[in-house]
């Protein structure tokens, strides 16, 4: 009897197994790899990320993030102008208050920040993604790794430019350590070092897996339990599509909102709250 | 022609007599035999019977008696035997009646083949001849003392001769310290001297003389000197005949000094006497249990006749409601535990009980016996100016006394005097008796309502005592309290606990500085209640921190942070309980710092426990309303009252 039952992770591998094999055939790249590896200058980059988080039932909750992203551009250093417009949507499960999974779509609006060009200045992309997202206490802190795959659909700024697809893999591995406190709790000021590798695979990957690796330390401050803010600074690398001899570098600013308001009655809520806690 | 018919008629009677004899036969003798009880005497019988209108009637030989041997070596043994005959249910013929009481050495010895078991105790025999119920022809009676089996000392012996009930000739009676010896007349009116004789010379003999009946005087004589009392001796006085019993022999007292009555009457003859006919009466208990019987012996004698008219006997009816009134009052005065220790301390108390002591001596006695007499029904067997003579032997007493009380070992004297005492006559006469009694009545009465007055006075005080006793008991029991919780941390709580410690102490001195008021008990328990109050409150103030801490729990909620994937603790409805802790709670303490007096105590406490309880309420209820309502509500008495709050404190 037992065997018969797929528990719920293992849902979980088989997804995973599912998405990696459409990644399959990739288009050749001509361009020529350099001797040695090169690393382009940083470019700076400021991001404003809200995260929602709404529940809507006892173990639903409605993931919706919007980030405004600006880069910098020659007229406009540092912060520079907007560069995506980034909609993050997901229905997620919660099935314990230490893990839950996400499923949902993205849309990206890239505006072109080279002022040179003439081609489209807006191009969206789209985006299937899921999430595992894995907590764990430790002493005073905890600790989250976060497995989340992307299937992307991306098009160039040029007229008539075809739709590549590729996928990413992501990991992240992050921290909160609460500074104020001896735990998470309204009113605690935490830092949060975290690094994630993004790697991807598709037709037009051919000698640029790690697409970015991302270094990030964030001051958070707990307002309530259902409002969080932080900021923080990140530090990113990764290979350029075109070319994997070549490294991308950029510093990114980072300021985010988190909120999970609950609109639910207050008698549905009461119950359920501490899920099987 | 002749001797057919008298064939014939020989024939008639023949079936006739046939006839009856058939139906007597309906009425042979039945035996029984078995078991029987007849009062306290439980048996085997052995008697005949016939049956008469479903009745058992006793007729023919009878027998019941009871022995057992077992209890007999036991311990003791009890045994009777009551054998006779009856005849249409009345005992008729020859009775022996047998009452034993032994015990046992438990030793036996074998004589003629039999067992002998020696028994020492009591036995008492009866022997005579009844005709229809009534003793005739001699009877005897016997009580021996038995030791050893052997007639060890008679105790009692009574032989007297009858003739259908009524005594006739000469009797005697003997007990073990007397021999009386008279003799009646053939109508059974005792006649001529009846003497008793002591069995030694410590006792005095006496003599009573009857003359048909009357009896005229009674001679004492011990040690050679004789004292004579004249008893009816009033000459040309109507007579009437009556039996001989306890209440002619209560009558004669009256013809004595009341004091001397009682001691003339429980010795010698008429005592020997009331022993005679004790062991009739018990022989008649038997008898009349079995059938008719009309055992006891017709004793005649003649008393004067003063026969008592409406009017006397009204005289008498209110006589007795005097000495009811009084004889309640004086059981009163006498059963009162708390007046007998009021008289120790209480030196006017100790002097009305004494009085009430030496009326009910010297005044209200001789009315009960009066009383007494009148039950027995014998009052007309003398004439008024004799039983007042008997009762008051010295005249009548005083409308006024004096009585002396020993007080701190130096003697108190106190007159008193009965309020209608002018109107008191020497009537000998059932008129004077009951302004007599209506004088002793109205007198104990007006003492005794004294008395009363002061014991109400006492429980007063007593409860005024017990009242005040309380209210230190919750002073203590709230100093207490509030010493051992001022030790908490928050000093808005001990300030206002210190202040409720002040209030009780200044309410305590207010109410000993205003003792002489007249309405003392009243105050008394508005204090007592007040610190009562106080207390409750006290202990509410004591648990407001805990208050704040459960509605500080219990409007927090475990909530799961999507963000760190932690439980954290969220305040929910604000606003309320804000109202409690920015509003609510410091007008509560505001009261009792300021402006608090023992009407409020009570209210503002229930209000403070209401509100909690509400509070606690409001967590489960809607309240989106009640919370935009409360955002900006300063003012405690509205927001007690959007909260619907039970409170009758007023807005101040």
């Amino acid at each position: 009897m037992k065997t018969i039952y797929i528990n719920r992770l293992d849902w979980v591998v088989i997804f995973l197994l599912l998405f990696s094999l459409s990644a399959f055939t990739q288009e050749i790249e001509r361009e020529e790899l350099p001797l040695s590896s090169k690393y382009k200058e940083p470019l700076t980059k400021l991001w404003i990320n809200s995260y929602g988080n709404i529940r809507i039932s006892k173990r639903l909750f409605w993931d919706a993030q919007t980030h405004l992203r600006f880069e910098e551009t020659e007229s406009s250093p540092f912060v520079g102008q907007v560069a995506q417009i980034y909609n993050r949507h997901a229905i997620g499960y919660i099935h314990s208050k230490y893990f839950n999974v996400s499923l949902g779509g993205v849309l990206r609006l890239n505006f072109n920040t080279d002022a040179d060009e003439f081609d489209r200045n807006l191009v969206p992309e789209w985006r299937i993604w899921h999430q595992y997202q894995f907590a764990q206490p430790l002493e005073n802190m905890m600790i989250y790794h976060r497995i989340r795959i992307e299937h992307r659909w991306t098009q160039g700024f040029g007229e008539n430019s075809e739709y590549i697809f590729r996928n990413r893999w992501r990991y992240m591995f992050r921290m909160k350590i609460p500074l104020n406190s001896h735990k998470l709790a309204p009113k605690t000021l935490y830092i949060s070092p975290e690094a994630e590798l993004i790697m991807q695979s598709g037709k037009a990957v051919v000698a640029s897996p790690m697409e970015d690796l991302r270094l990030t330390t964030t001051l958070g401050y707990i307002l309530t339990p259902r409002l969080t803010i932080a900021a923080g600074a990140m530090y990113s690398q990764g290979q350029d599509l075109a070319n994997g001899g070549i490294y991308k570098q950029s510093w990114t600013m980072r300021f985010h909102v988190y909120f999970s308001p609950d609109f639910r009655k207050v008698k549905n809520k009461l119950p359920e709250i501490h899920l099987t806690d | 022609m002749i001797t057919r018919f008298i064939t014939s008629l020989h024939f008639v009677a023949v079936l006739i007599l046939l006839l009856f004899s058939i139906v007597t036969d309906a009425q042979t003798l039945q035996n029984f035999k078995g078991p029987l009880q007849i009062g306290d005497y439980k048996g085997d019988a052995q008697y005949t019977y016939k049956i008469v209108d479903n009745d058992t009637v006793l007729d023919g030989s009878f027998v019941v008696q009871r022995s057992n041997l077992q209890e007999l070596l036991q311990q003791k043994d009890y045994s009777f035997l009551f054998k006779g005959a009856f005849l249409n249910g009345f005992p008729n013929g020859q009775w022996k009646f047998q009452f034993g009481d032994f015990q046992s050495k438990s030793s036996s010895e074998i004589v003629d083949y039999q067992y002998r078991v020696l028994v020492s105790g009591t036995q008492e025999t009866a022997t005579g001849t009844i005709k229809l119920g009534r003793p005739d022809g001699r009877w005897n009676i016997v009580v021996e003392e038995i030791e050893e089996s052997d007639i060890a000392k008679t105790l009692f012996k009574s032989n007297m001769q009858f003739e259908f009930g009524i005594p006739q000739q000469n009797f005697n009676i003997q007990n073990e310290k007397y021999t009386l010896v008279g003799r009646f007349l053939r109508n059974g009116l005792a006649h001529d001297e009846w003497s008793l004789y002591p069995v030694n010379g410590m006792y005095q003999t006496e003599s009573w003389y009857f003359n048909d009946g009357l009896l005229t005087s009674i001679k004492l004589g011990k040690e050679g000197e004789t004292k004579s009392i004249l008893v009816y001796d009033e000459p040309n006085v109507k007579t009437k005949v009556v039996k001989l019993d306890q209440a002619y022999l209560k009558a004669l007292g009256m013809q004595l000094p009341l004091d001397e009555a009682d001691r003339f009457l429980n010795i010698g003859l008429s005592k020997i006497l009331e022993q005679n006919t004790e062991h009739y009466v018990k022989i008649d208990r038997i008898l009349s249990a079995l059938g008719n019987s009309n055992f006891l012996p017709a004793f005649k004698v003649k008393v004067p006749d003063f026969p008592l008219d409406s009017l006397d006997n009204s005289k008498i009816e209110n006589i007795k409601s005097y000495v009811a009134t009084s004889e309640e009052i004086s059981n009163f005065i006498r059963t009162n535990s708390q007046l007998n220790i009021l008289k120790l301390s209480d030196r006017k108390t100790l002097l009305q009980i004494s009085t009430l002591e030496k009326i009910a001596a010297d005044y209200l006695r001789p009315l009960q016996a009066l009383v007494a007499y009148d039950s027995l029904k014998i009052l007309d067997y003398t004439s008024r100016a004799r039983l007042t003579e008997h009762l008051f032997p010295y005249g009548m007493p005083d409308t006024r006394f004096s009585v002396a009380v020993e007080i701190d070992s130096s003697t108190v004297h106190e007159t008193f005097s009965f309020p209608i005492g002018k109107s008191i006559t020497e009537q000998q006469n059932f008129n004077g008796l009951e302004s007599f009694a209506n004088m002793v009545a109205t007198g104990m009465t007006e003492i005794a309502s004294e008395l009363k007055a002061k014991l109400t006075l006492e429980n007063k005080q007593l409860e005024l005592v017990s009242v005040e006793e309380q209210i230190i008991l919750q002073n203590e029991s709230l100093q207490a309290f509030i010493d051992s919780v001022t030790r908490m941390e928050s000093s808005k709580y001990t300030k206002a606990l210190a202040q409720l410690k002040s209030f009780a102490g200044n309410t305590l001195k207010d109410y000993s500085n205003n003792e002489t008021s007249s309405n003392t008990i009243a105050a008394a328990n508005s204090i007592k209640a007040c610190l009562t109050n106080i207390n409750g409150l006290a202990r509410t103030v004591a648990e407001m921190p805990v208050y704040v801490d459960t509605v500080r729990a219990t409007y927090t909620d475990r909530i799961w942070n999507p963000f760190t994937a932690t439980l954290m603790d969220e305040e929910v409805k604000k606003r309320i309980t804000t109202a409690y802790d920015k509003v609510l709670e410091p007008f509560f303490l505001k009261k009792i710092s300021n402006g608090l007096n023992c009407e409020t105590v009570l209210e503002l406490n229930n209000t403070i426990r209401n509100t909690y309880a509400r509070i606690l309420e409001l967590r489960e209820e809607e309240t989106n309303k009640l919370e935009r309502r409360l955002r900006r509500e300063q003012d405690p008495i509205l927001v007690l009252r959007l909260m619907n709050v039970q409170n009758t404190l007023s807005e101040q």
